[in-house]
């Protein structure tokens, strides 16, 4: 089991970004490391490799000279002498050879007499003034008849010897190469643990590198995840002032609208709850007592039967503003919309509402002298009108007055509908639009409101790509503006359907 | 696999190889160094045919005296066609017969050259002047020969009779004169004169181990001593110094009765009587020293050293000695009981380096007298290195069936030596072993550059140069003395002389 969950975790895991950052931190660093390593450790090789020939090739031609006269005067002892010195000198093995490729004296008194048949040997006689090349030392020494240490490398350097114009011999260094083989290696060693330190360093950074760029990613996903279970209050800590950070802040920014949307929602359910179960309480309350009156009363039995009906009215209201709300929200709501003149529209409106402001004792006055002409949904346009109209009248006490103007502002329509009613407090106006939002709840509840109207009136007037504005001042009255684009009548505008 | 895990994959691969890589990086030895080599050449002379005398061209300086008689005035000259044996006997010869107009003779007319003898080099020149010479005429003489033959043959002391007779000059003898004494004809006679207690050289002829030679050492002794014949008498009884040589007595108090004493002769010929004692028949038996080598080094050394000596007369015991038998079996008497040069200058010999093969299968020389004839003769150390060595231990590096016959002709051309075997020598060393191969041709190389007009060796078989005689040793080429195979060698070159 344990195996399983180790394998579940490494497999995990390798699928991880931050061990992705870091293999691919490291793979990097280890291959342009290793390419630099490997330029390196070659030309040490070659310079050192190059120095060494060319010290041999030096001392050989140094020797070649020095042998020219014992050689011509077949001084065998002073030949023997310059070879054993030559030898020492570089710790090296040195051979004189005559014309023919034949040992004349050999510091190592071995191979006198007998022909060296090596490549290096061939060349000088075919024409090279020297030749240099290095060999395993096995092979060498099989052809030398030697069985001197010479590690396991070996080079050879011959060089002609000219007497009087032509070859007159060869002077041979033998000597193992094996120290600068063990220099490279010394360097490759070297370099291995610097590259396993580097390799050390690099996977601690990455590790923190990565740490730093998955942190962010990882607070991002638990944040997420918090906020698949609803917690709304789920914050991703802003650090720094990058990418990840404008994220972080998107994702706070996104998180505090939907917890605002949340609570919203929530207060929509509360106050939808609360404004349906209320006439229904009523209604309860009402049928209640009715079927447990001891005595029936006719009377008593129409009046509450009668403010059922009106309860039943206000929750059938309620219900119909909140279908038409939630089909606003879901888009689900179709403008059959049309040409039509404005201030015909807003005329019949003034004309239905016009017995009510009678009765409150108001004044309604319509303004408009030009023929406004929008495309729009005239039913839903009424609706607008109607309940900007009807709330004028309603909170403007008796003797006031209720203007309706409506003007043309370049390309678009205004609508104003002025009263000098009660007024709006400062602070609820920025809330008049929302939704089930009464200023003075206990009046609206008088008034027959659902605490919908202005909502749905925002809704409607926005999705003419309109806009709805108040202006307002306790006591004094309240301004209503709505502005609705004009009918173009030039451009091929699209009919709203 | 997941395209990332192959990827993943492939790219540990190419570290991996990059990384071994590495190893490849370092210059990779070669693992055969073997090639064939063109067939050797040779520039070689054509090969000798029978002894042809070793007949030479040379060229010699001849130091005649300059004008003022101080110095010389050197001239060069070109012999030809010269015997070895006979080179400084010619040179001398154009020497004493003058060059040009602006050169004269050291010596005045009528001078005849008798002889020139080289033996351990060391020469003894014999003139007969053609009149009576002061002692700065014969100083001259002493110094242009001297001269002459320093300049062409390497040679340790110069030995000058006039009519067989030494030396002397200003009251002292003038014994051997090596090349330091005759730098110039001024100083040499500086250094006759000098006062003191000057040293002279004499050559020590002493016996050799053999029993049939005399090789003459030069050894030093003062000049001014009233007792010379003491001297060289006690130098003859001292070890040689030299391998192959022994004292020509054992060294004895009491060995002479009385003091040697010189007196004139008949027919003016001055004569030293050595009287011994009987105590020389036991010091030379337990020296090991036949009487008649005793008497060779003895009247040899006394008259090449003490002025004007014509003989000895030497007793044992009170007897006169009047013979005395000779190695071969004959016998050899004195006339008048008077020993002279003459009768022993032919046993002279120079001692020979042979090299033979030892027991660890190194070459190991043996020191043998040969006579003056032989001692510049290719074929006659070749014919010794046939035969069995005188030394236990040591054995012949000849393959057995080969004789001097096989050596068809031996030569000299520019100091080398040129060897013509037969084609029986070839088949015999077609067995032999590289080793064995490497003995046999160095064993002659090295015996025949021991001799001191011979730097190298040329080998040729039936006329013709061969690349090897059983595939080791290439023999197409000049071949220089191999010191390696010597026992016990070192840098320095085996001489003959001390």
């Amino acid at each position: 089991m344990s195996a399983i969950i180790s394998l579940t975790r490494i497999k995990k895991a390798a699928y991880s970004l931050q061990w992705r950052f870091i293999i691919a931190y490291l793979l990097i660093i280890i291959v342009a490391f290793g390419v630099v390593a490997a330029s390196v450790i070659q030309l040490v090789g070659e310079y050192l490799f190059t120095q060494r020939k060319r010290e041999e090739v030096r001392a050989a031609t140094e020797t070649a000279t020095q042998v020219v006269s014992p050689l011509r005067n077949y001084d065998i002892d002073r030949m023997n002498q310059i070879v054993c010195d030559a030898g020492s000198a570089l710790d090296a093995r040195v051979l004189l050879l005559d014309e023919n490729g034949t040992v004349l004296a050999d510091s190592e008194d071995a191979l006198n007499g007998r022909r060296l048949s090596l490549k290096q040997v061939a060349n000088v006689l075919a024409g090279a003034s020297s030749d240099y090349a290095y060999y395993r030392s096995e092979a060498l020494n099989a052809c030398l008849h030697s069985d001197r240490d010479y590690g396991a490398v070996t080079g050879i350097c011959v060089t002609r010897v000219i007497s009087g114009g032509s070859l007159s011999g060869m002077v041979v260094y033998v000597s193992g190469a094996q120290d600068i083989y063990d220099d490279l290696v010394g360097v490759m060693r070297r370099v291995g643990i610097t590259l396993l330190a580097v390799f050390i360093v690099v996977g601690v950074l990455s590790v923190l590198i990565g740490r730093m760029f998955t942190h962010p990613v990882r607070d991002l996903s638990e944040g997420i995840q918090r906020m698949t279970k609803s917690d709304f209050k789920a914050r991703v800590r802003v650090r720094g002032k990058n990418e990840f950070s404008e994220l972080a802040g998107a994702f706070n920014t996104m998180c505090q609208r939907m917890e605002t949307l949340d609570r919203s929602r929530n207060q929509f359910v509360s106050n939808a709850s609360h404004e349906l179960k209320t006439p229904l309480s009523t209604m309860k309350i009402l049928l209640q007592t009715l079927l447990y009156q001891e005595v029936y009363d006719p009377a008593i039995s129409r009046e509450f039967l009668t403010d059922i009906d009106k309860e039943i009215d206000r929750l059938s209201a309620v219900i119909s503003d909140l279908l038409t709300l939630v089909s606003v929200d879901s888009g689900e709501l179709k403008l059959k919309t049309a040409p039509l003149s404005l201030r015909d529209l807003i005329n019949d409106n003034v004309r239905r509402l016009a017995p009510l402001a009678r009765e409150r004792g108001i004044e309604l006055q319509f303004t408009g002298r030009e023929n406004v002409e929008i495309v729009g949904d005239h039913m839903k346009l009424t609706q607008v009108f109607y309940n900007l109209i009807d709330n004028a009248i309603k909170y403007t006490p008796r003797g006031g007055r209720v203007h309706v103007e409506l003007s043309k502002q370049g390309k678009t329509a205004v609508v104003r509908v002025a009263d000098n009613g009660i007024g709006i407090p400062e602070e609820d106006q920025l809330h008049i639009f929302d939704r089930f939002y009464r200023v003075d709840k206990a009046r609206s509840r008088e008034t027959g409101g659902t605490g919908l109207g202005l909502s749905i009136v925002k809704q409607i007037v926005l999705l003419h790509d309109g806009n709805i504005s108040v202006s307002s001042r306790e006591n004094e009255g309240s301004t209503f503006t709505v502005e609705l684009p004009l009918l173009q009548k030039t451009t091929g505008g699209k009919a709203h359907e | 696999m997941s395209k990332s895990s192959a990827r993943m994959l492939a790219l540990a691969a190419a570290m991996a190889l990059l990384l071994t890589g590495c190893d490849g990086l370092l210059v990779s030895p070669g693992d055969s160094a073997r090639e064939t080599l063109p067939a050797p050449v040779s520039n070689s002379p054509a090969a000798p045919v029978g002894d042809d005398q070793m007949l030479n061209s040379f060229y010699a300086w001849l130091s005649y005296p300059n004008a003022d008689g101080t110095a010389y005035a050197p001239v060069s000259r070109l012999f030809t066609d010269t015997s070895l044996n006979d080179e400084a006997f010619a040179a001398l010869q154009a020497l004493l017969e003058g060059g040009a107009s602006s050169v004269r003779s050291p010596a005045p007319e009528g001078t005849r050259l008798v002889s020139v003898e080289i033996a351990s080099r060391i020469a003894t020149v014999n003139l007969i002047p053609g009149r009576m010479l002061s002692d700065d005429e014969k100083a001259t003489i002493a110094a242009c020969v001297s001269a002459t033959l320093f300049n062409l043959t390497e040679l340790s002391a110069v030995n000058v009779l006039l009519a067989g007779r030494p030396l002397t000059l200003y009251s002292l003898p003038v014994g051997a004169l090596r090349e330091s004494d005759v730098t110039s004809i001024s100083d040499l006679k500086e250094h006759l004169q000098r006062d003191g207690a000057a040293a002279r050289s004499a050559a020590v002829y002493y016996p050799d181990a053999g029993g049939r030679l005399v090789v003459p050492t030069l050894r030093s002794l003062s000049a001014d001593s009233d007792n010379a014949a003491g001297q060289l008498l006690t130098l003859l009884a001292s070890a040689p110094g030299q391998t192959g040589l022994l004292p020509a007595i054992a060294a004895r108090e009491g060995l002479l009765t009385s003091p040697c004493t010189l007196s004139a002769a008949d027919n003016n010929r001055l004569v030293l009587d050595i009287p011994f004692s009987a105590a020389v028949y036991d010091a030379l038996e337990e020296s090991d020293v036949s009487r008649w080598q005793f008497l060779a080094s003895v009247v040899l050394t006394l008259t090449t050293y003490i002025d004007e000596l014509d003989g000895i007369r030497i007793s044992f015991d009170g007897k006169p000695v009047k013979s005395v038998p000779l190695p071969d079996g004959g016998s050899l008497s004195f006339e008048n009981n008077l020993l002279t040069r003459a009768d022993f200058s032919g046993s002279i010999g120079e001692i020979a380096v042979l090299y033979f093969v030892d027991e660890n299968g190194a070459l190991s020389p043996e020191f043998r007298a040969l006579p003056a004839g032989d001692a510049t003769s290719i074929r006659a150390r070749l014919a010794l290195l046939m035969e069995a060595p005188l030394t236990d231990g040591l054995a012949s590096a000849i393959p057995d069936g080969i004789t001097p016959s096989d050596l068809l002709g031996a030569g000299l051309r520019s100091s080398t030596a040129l060897i013509n075997l037969s084609r029986n020598v070839y088949a015999l060393c077609q067995p032999l072993t590289p080793e064995e191969e490497a003995r046999f041709v160095y064993a002659i190389v090295n015996t025949l550059t021991c001799m001191n007009s011979v730097n190298a060796v040329r080998f040729y078989v039936e006329g013709q140069t061969v690349d090897t005689l059983s595939g080791s040793i290439c023999i197409k080429n000049y071949l220089l003395p191999n010191r390696g195979l010597c026992a016990g060698h070192t840098l320095a070159a085996a001489s003959e002389t001390p």
